[in-house]
């Protein structure tokens, strides 16, 4: 825990009443709220014998759906596919459902923890929780850790990282733009430092709320 | 995730109820739940909610070629969609009928009411006009979806401010919203659409519940359905604008009427508030205070049974009377087993931790109920 600084932010759990957890996350002005359903039932066709299968919905605020929400989705879904103990609920489908409500960079980020908070609120079986972090090259080569919106649409080359709690091993990892291996090295262990103030936000707010259960 | 049906039980029992005089969540025929309207960051995207049932608006605009029949006015394009995270039962990118149904009760009161100057929209006859695209997304559907949506549009059309325009001979400058002050959208009459549950014919109940428009809509034990869902469009000049009605047909014209006035009444309340919450919203912006949904994040509620959540509240029940019976009841105990120590299964009335009293602390209508009864 060195002197990382990232963004502020706020959480509440169970904003929703419908489902069966839901939580919503903001990280400085990026807002997002997720909903978690399941374990249910689901078609026999997107059934699996193994493990439960997990549906990722992402939707923008405004306008038709688009490619970058299916990528969008597709990572959350891949991220929380390992996070979750799938093989406790086989034949059973588990929904999770993302809505952007503000974008000032970092969204991506942002769905991804706001993801894992809601599933922990959920009490689906997990193996881990998961941390998102950020960062990128600014024009000089320097490294910045959860950049800006204007920062990060200025930048060289954007890095996102997920990590799980119990190892801070990678879980996913993306990046956009070019860098040297160096540097991806060295964001990699920044990222990975800095995850331990995301997991001791969750640990903040699972304990708010478990205290009164 | 099939919807799950209501048993017979519960149908009878909440007719029964309502025959009595009572509802689930302890109101009044006439009382509607709390309203709030929460603005985002950017123009014309809010959140609104009636209850528990919360709607997100966010209108945008692009510049397209106008319609041949109408070429010198603007489109307006409203577009519901009920997502997994409204409840269970709703499947990812699929209409629903209620998703149709809610869009053209929206299109009919907003657009064919003409309460929006569509021809101020224009920028070049025949070949450039705005097109407003209002895009809903149902975040929670406790029950009363239409009002609560046809308030999130209303809301954010008049929120909603788009870049201004500039033309020079042929050229066309949109500027952005740093460059130049943006445009707000001109409203002649501000309609809402109000949502009523008839329960055997005669009775009358505003902002059903999730459970009392289920109930209302579904046959009787006798195989007859003497219920349904009326929706009254209405501006704040008391002037209508959508009638519609789901269910059983009406045969007393007296029951549209008193619909019609008590809609009028809340319309009215509606649009005030809409309007002043915009004025309120306005005026922070030009301060330049940074507005953001991150502000409707609380952290006091915590509990998932607090009063919040509670959908089912008794009319005439108080904290007062709890505490009251409780400590009988304490008293009664100690009588009886005196010299037995209490085991740790026993249930012991330690009221500073029970779930009630945590409610206290934050501002719940559990607790306006009760005191309003204090008064009694």
């Amino acid at each position: 825990m060195q002197d990382f600084k990232l963004k502020p932010m706020k959480c509440e759990l169970n904003y929703l009443s419908k489902s069966d957890g839901s939580a919503i996350l903001s990280q400085g002005d990026t807002v997002v709220l997720a909903s978690v359903n399941g374990p249910m039932d689901i078609k026999t066709v997107n059934q699996s014998i193994e493990k439960a299968t997990l549906e990722v919905l992402f939707c923008s605020k405004e306008g038709k759906p688009s490619v970058a929400d299916r990528y969008k989705e597709n990572i959350i879904r891949h991220t929380c596919e390992t996070a979750i103990l799938g093989c406790l609920y086989p034949r059973t489908g588990i929904t999770l459902t993302i809505q952007e409500l503000e974008n000032y960079g970092g969204l991506l980020t942002c769905a991804v923890n706001c993801a894992c908070l809601a599933l922990i609120n959920s009490g689906v079986g997990m193996r881990h929780a998961v941390a998102a972090l950020s960062c990128c090259v600014d024009g000089a080569g320097e490294l910045v850790l959860e950049p800006t919106h204007a920062q990060a649409t200025a930048a060289r080359a954007r890095l996102h990282f997920v990590f799980d709690s119990r190892e801070k091993s990678l879980v996913t990892g993306f990046t956009e733009g070019t860098f040297s291996e160096g540097t991806y090295e060295e964001a990699l262990a920044r990222c990975r430092a800095a995850s331990d103030l995301v997991f001791a936000f969750y640990r903040d707010i699972v304990s708010n709320y478990c205290h009164v259960i | 995730m099939r919807e799950v049906f209501l048993s017979n039980c519960e149908k009878n029992f909440v007719q029964k109820t309502i025959a009595e005089g009572y509802r689930l969540d302890g109101r009044n025929y006439n009382e509607c739940r709390k309203l709030n309207i929460a603005f985002g960051s950017e123009y014309g995207s809010c959140i609104v909610s009636i209850g528990e049932t919360k709607v997100l608006s966010q209108v945008s605009c692009e510049v397209v070629q106008p319609k041949q029949i109408r070429p010198n006015e603007g489109l307006l394009n409203i577009n519901v969609e009920i997502s997994p995270m409204a409840a269970p039962q709703f499947e990812a990118n699929r209409q629903t009928d209620l998703t149709v149904y809610l869009n053209r009760l929206l299109e009919k009161c907003y657009k064919d009411s003409k309460c929006i100057d569509l021809e101020s929209l224009c920028i070049v006859v025949e070949e450039k006009v705005w097109s407003l695209r209002v895009d809903l997304k149902i975040l929670n559907h406790d029950g009363n979806l239409i009002e609560c949506s046809s308030i999130a549009t209303l809301a954010s059309i008049a929120h909603f401010k788009r870049p201004d325009v500039t033309r020079s001979g042929e050229s066309i400058v949109i500027h952005t919203l740093a460059d130049m002050d943006p445009i707000p959208t001109v409203l002649y009459h501000y309609p809402v659409c109000v949502n009523f549950a008839i329960f055997k014919n005669n009775i009358l109940i505003s902002d059903p519940s999730y459970i009392e428009e289920t109930v209302c809509t579904s046959t009787s034990e006798d195989g007859t359905n003497t219920g349904g869902l009326l929706v009254v469009g209405m501006n704040q000049y008391k002037e209508m604008c959508l009638l519609d009605l789901t269910g059983a047909a009406i045969y007393n014209s007296n029951i549209v009427h008193r619909a019609i006035q008590s809609a009028a009444e809340r319309c009215k309340m509606v649009v005030d508030l809409v309007k002043k919450d915009i004025m309120t919203d306005d005026n922070l912006r030009q301060k330049r205070t940074k507005i953001n949904f991150a502000d409707i994040i609380t952290t006091d509620h915590a509990q998932s049974l607090c009063a919040k959540d509670l959908c089912i509240r008794l009319k005439n029940f108080t904290i007062n009377d709890i505490e009251m019976e409780e400590e009988t009841d304490v008293s009664k105990s100690i009588d009886t087993d005196d010299n037995t120590a209490l085991s740790k299964y026993d249930v012991v009335p330690s009221l500073p931790q029970t779930v009630e009293l945590k409610a206290k602390k934050g501002a719940s209508t559990w607790i306006d109920i009760s005191s309003e009864s204090d008064e009694d």
